[in-house]
């Protein structure tokens, strides 16, 4: 996805931090055992929060192992155990990133759509394995773009609209998971909504270049990619009331571990990172050369 | 289920820290959190939970006197009067449809609320009002501020429209949502430094 899901860093206890990290690691090591090597490529912090909070739900997980990998291959790096909510997470991120992939390759033209496609061919592999283990999720996913498309076609002049058809992927991604699945559907529900609102946020100056749908433009008739105060404010107020949803569904959960992660990422990182966009400092590469890994 | 794991505290803990950790939990999981909110009855039993063990531990604690009386909580669980949208006397062409749409987002059931709502083709202020609500529950908050807005321009003296419009509008209350926008607090500290800093300068220039 986009990686906007983050937590504040200088908030979190080391061990903590340690974690997350470990988290990160054990799913790109189980989206490698399971989809292939090329998938690990394209991993990001959004699906790391989706492993995190499935993985705290399961009361005998949390246990961790060192493995090697290719980035890190001569120092062994903690990772966490493969476990069902893990190879959920990296399901979901194998399938996410092919139709995000197909997405660009209908939007884009000349080298970008060529990459896109070389890509594709790579990827190809893993993405009908992580479909055939996931297909509701694979067709949902499928539709809810479809209608986004449309939308975006339209020129929905809408936040809420196009918002909802991405949503709605995020909460398919969950909607089968045993008794806490009600939760879950809602929490995830409304990180979508958030997530694909700060995206557009993020991507207003880019988008009144190119001429491309962005549907916090059209809401607000912008012209110039600065947000005035009263738009800023409409908009942290959107942002912020999907946080407080998600937030509100959240501590209806029991996690057996990592509340205090899952708390920062909800109560501090997600607000920065709201903050950031709307003000346009937002960097994707959390001031490093590196694409939302770590 | 054990008391103490409920609120989270040890069997030792003092009276002023199980006070302390029902009031923090109390405040996370209270109904008004909830309004409108398709988890509500969830929370409910939550709250119901806690309720239960606080009243449990201080009944323990006081050897089982019957003069206890969940005195010592300031939240109280069951109040149904939560949330609803009490179906208001309604008069005029629409009352029977506005009345239904009521009823179905009351029962949580948002599809048959908009399906019945988009039937009606003249829209006054209540149209806009349940309107709202229905993208509230959905969390197209956005929307819900829109409508809620037209709903008071139409009737502004509409106390029931004013309070989801407070809500809607407001720019810190979030229920037992705090976020910490960190930099915002640190950009108003550095402000006031640097003010304090001026009148320094300016207090040594006098």
């Amino acid at each position: 996805m986009f990686g906007f899901v983050r937590p504040l860093r200088g908030e979190l206890k080391v061990r903590e931090w340690e974690r997350f990290q470990s988290v990160y690691c054990g799913l790109c090591h189980a989206i490698r055992t399971h989809y292939g090597f090329f998938q690990t490529t394209m991993l990001s912090y959004d699906c790391t929060y989706l492993a995190l909070v499935l993985c705290a739900l399961e009361e005998d997980g949390g246990a961790s192992c060192r493995r090697r990998c290719l980035i890190h291959p001569f120092r062994r790096k903690t990772c966490a155990q493969e476990s069902a909510g893990m190879r959920r997470a990296a399901a979901v991120s194998v399938i996410l990133t092919w139709h995000k992939l197909e997405d660009t390759i209908a939007d884009e033209r000349g080298l970008k759509r060529l990459g896109a496609r070389v890509l594709r061919l790579l990827l190809r592999r893993g993405y009908r394995k992580a479909a055939r283990d996931l297909p509701a999720f694979d067709d949902s996913t499928r539709d809810c773009l479809r209608q986004l498309s449309a939308l975006e076609r339209q020129r929905t002049a809408s936040l809420d609209q196009p918002a909802d058809a991405f949503a709605r992927i995020l909460r398919a991604a969950v909607s089968d998971w045993g008794a806490d699945s009600r939760v879950l559907q809602e929490m995830f529900y409304h990180t979508g909504r958030w997530i694909y609102l700060a995206d557009a946020c993020d991507d207003i100056r880019d988008d009144l270049t190119s001429g491309s749908y962005n549907p916090v433009a059209l809401r607000w008739e912008l012209q110039q990619p600065e947000l005035s105060e009263p738009v800023r404010e409409a908009m942290n107020r959107t942002l912020m009331q999907s946080l407080a949803a998600s937030y509100h569904a959240y501590v209806l959960l029991r996690p057996y571990r990592d509340a205090g992660i899952i708390e920062n990422i909800l109560c501090q990182g997600l607000p920065e990172v709201t903050r950031q966009v709307l003000t346009g400092t937002f960097s994707h590469n959390g001031g490093k050369n590196r694409h939302g890994s770590l | 289920m054990d008391p103490y794991k409920v609120l989270g505290v040890s069997p030792s803990a003092s009276e002023e820290e199980i006070k302390r950790a029902y009031r923090e939990l109390a405040r996370k999981y209270h109904p008004d959190n909830y309004i409108n909110n398709p988890l509500a009855d969830l929370a409910q039993e939550k709250m119901q939970q806690i309720n239960e063990a606080y009243d449990t531990i201080i009944k323990q604690r006081q050897g089982g006197g019957s003069s206890y009386s969940s005195q010592g909580r300031s939240y109280h669980a069951g109040g149904s009067s939560y949330g609803g949208y009490s179906s208001g006397g309604y008069s005029g062409a629409n009352a029977g449809i506005y009345n239904q749409v009521r009823n179905a987002i009351n029962v949580g059931n948002v599809g048959m609320a908009e399906e019945l709502l988009s039937r009606v083709t003249q829209h006054d202020a209540e149209w806009h009002y349940l309107r709202a609500a229905i993208c509230y529950r959905k969390g197209w908050f956005d929307e819900a501020t829109q409508e809620i807005n037209q709903a008071c321009a139409m009737a502004p003296e509409n106390m029931e429209y004013r309070r989801m419009q407070t809500v809607l509008n407001s720019n810190s209350a979030y229920g037992g949502y705090r976020p910490a926008q960190q930099n915002d607090a640190m950009e108003c500290c550095a402000q006031l430094l640097c003010l304090n800093c001026l009148c320094n300068c300016c207090g040594n220039g006098c």
